[in-house]
């Protein structure tokens, strides 16, 4: 009941400061994707559960706030979630550079995806804008994300309920 | 995979992105109507961003004043308390006169435009996403705002209003890459589509539209001013879109495109009016 207390006021934070705070903290136009920082978090303290709650909940939210269509957002947030999953349980992912590694890697794939669609689309993107974007909102995020996976370390030592799971999940766990 | 269907979270992911992708398909099926949950969610958060907005504003103005005066050298120890009571003082002042400045801009519009129903509205909140350009502002549907109304400021056109809510609008800038304009070039009477170009960078780089569908003998040059041409139903004839920074020529010297920068700084949209006149033939003068 505290971590899902806890989870919701990050999650609440997190998109009260990406739709308010980053406008005013660009940098060369670029803004990093706070809610996909925040999702590799928990992901990277194993916590995927929550990281899976954040990206359906994180993504909705996004959608009805400023999609035209509900859950495009969420889906592909989902997707990433389960990725960081499946490369937590392949390597160890450390504390500073793996994570930046594969944040910076999910935002280029997330930018390139987008940018395909809009190709499809028929939308023109400038290759200018679509590298700076890809760049900098990666690298941008990248940080972003390894400061609250490290943020997130200390909170979970001090809150030892923070590192409970569901027990139908820490089972599977054991087995793995 | 029949150990991936033992795996309880890849079955509760799975299940979960069916979920999502069957919503997707409802909501596109939808349209542009906001339900019933999506209103009360929507004015949950806005409630709680127009507050977290204004506090950040606010903020800001002290930082950028801080900041000012720290440039200045104004150290001297005895008046630094009397200098910082002056500086919040000075800071709300200055907010003020700020505000005041676009009211009056917003209000010089409104008198040079008598024949517009125009309704004032706050921008509460941003879309963080690099890709898209779409802003919350504090108005709906119980304002008398509805969907496809243009969105302007005193500096020019700003976007029209995409979903309405009970107390809050989403409004796609002219700027999104989705977005597309019937413009005219003021001087050479030119019509062309302005859309919405992804062009990251900051200053001049920033923020441009780009003009399809120009004459090709067109004799537009940089610095001609652009103008809506109220075709599309949407936006009102002659409000002012912006200037153009860049007429890119083929060999044979035909024009192939056109960019804009608009006369609206997209970074720092504060207040905006929404045009509830129906267009049919309104002329504004710009």
């Amino acid at each position: 009941m505290k971590k899902a207390l806890i989870v919701s006021v990050i999650l609440l934070a997190d998109i009260i400061a990406e739709t308010v705070l980053l406008p005013f903290i660009h940098v060369t136009g670029v803004k990093p994707d706070l809610m996909l920082a925040l999702i590799a978090a928990f992901a990277f303290m194993d916590d995927d559960l929550i990281a899976i709650c954040i990206a359906v909940i994180g993504g909705l939210l996004k959608d009805l706030l400023f999609g035209i269509v509900l859950g495009p957002t969420a889906i592909v947030y989902i997707c990433l979630a389960y990725s960081f999953k499946l490369i937590c349980e392949k390597v160890s992912v450390g504390r500073v550079l793996m994570p930046a590694i594969i944040v910076f890697d999910a935002t280029v794939m997330y930018n390139i995806f987008i940018g395909v669609i809009f190709a499809l689309l028929r939308l023109e993107v400038s290759l200018k804008g679509l590298l700076t974007v890809i760049v900098f909102n990666g690298l941008y995020t990248a940080i972003v994300s390894v400061a609250l996976y490290n943020l997130f370390i200390v909170l979970y030592k001090k809150w030892e309920f923070m590192s409970k799971r569901p027990s139908m999940f820490s089972e599977e766990k054991v087995k793995n | 995979m029949p150990s991936l269907l033992k795996n309880r979270f890849f079955i509760i992911t799975v299940v979960i992105l069916i979920g999502l992708i069957a919503i997707t398909f409802f909501s596109a099926k939808q349209g542009p109507e906001v339900t019933p949950v999506e209103g009360v969610i929507g004015n949950v958060f806005t409630t709680l961003q127009k507050a977290v907005y204004t506090v950040i504003n606010g903020a800001r103005s002290i930082v950028d004043n801080i900041a000012i005066s720290y440039k200045q050298g104004q150290n001297i120890n005895l008046l630094q308390k009397k200098v910082d009571e002056l500086e919040q003082q000075n800071s709300k002042l200055s907010e003020l006169e700020q505000e005041n400045q676009r009211l009056k801009g917003m209000l010089d519009f409104k008198e040079a435009n008598p024949q517009l129903v125009v309704s004032g509205a706050r921008v509460i909140a941003k879309d963080s996403n690099n890709w898209f350009d779409i802003f919350i502002i504090d108005k709906g549907s119980s304002d008398g705002i509805t969907v496809d109304m243009a969105v302007v400021n005193e500096k020019g056109l700003v976007g029209r209003t995409t979903e309405v809510s009970e107390h809050w609008s989403k409004v796609m800038s002219i700027i999104d890459e989705r977005s597309s304009v019937s413009i005219i070039a003021k001087q050479t009477r030119d019509n062309g589509v302005a859309r919405g170009m992804l062009v990251a960078g900051s200053g001049m780089d920033a923020d441009l539209l780009k003009v399809l569908y120009f004459p090709l003998d067109s004799k537009i040059k940089k610095g001609d001013e652009i103008i809506t041409s109220g075709l599309g139903g949407v936006f009102p004839k002659g409000i002012r879109v912006g200037t153009v920074q860049n007429v890119k020529k083929t060999m044979t010297g035909e024009i192939e495109y056109v960019m804009i920068k608009p006369y609206v700084d997209f970074l720092r949209l504060e207040e905006v009016m929404i045009i509830k006149s129906t267009v049919g033939e309104i002329k504004v003068a710009s």
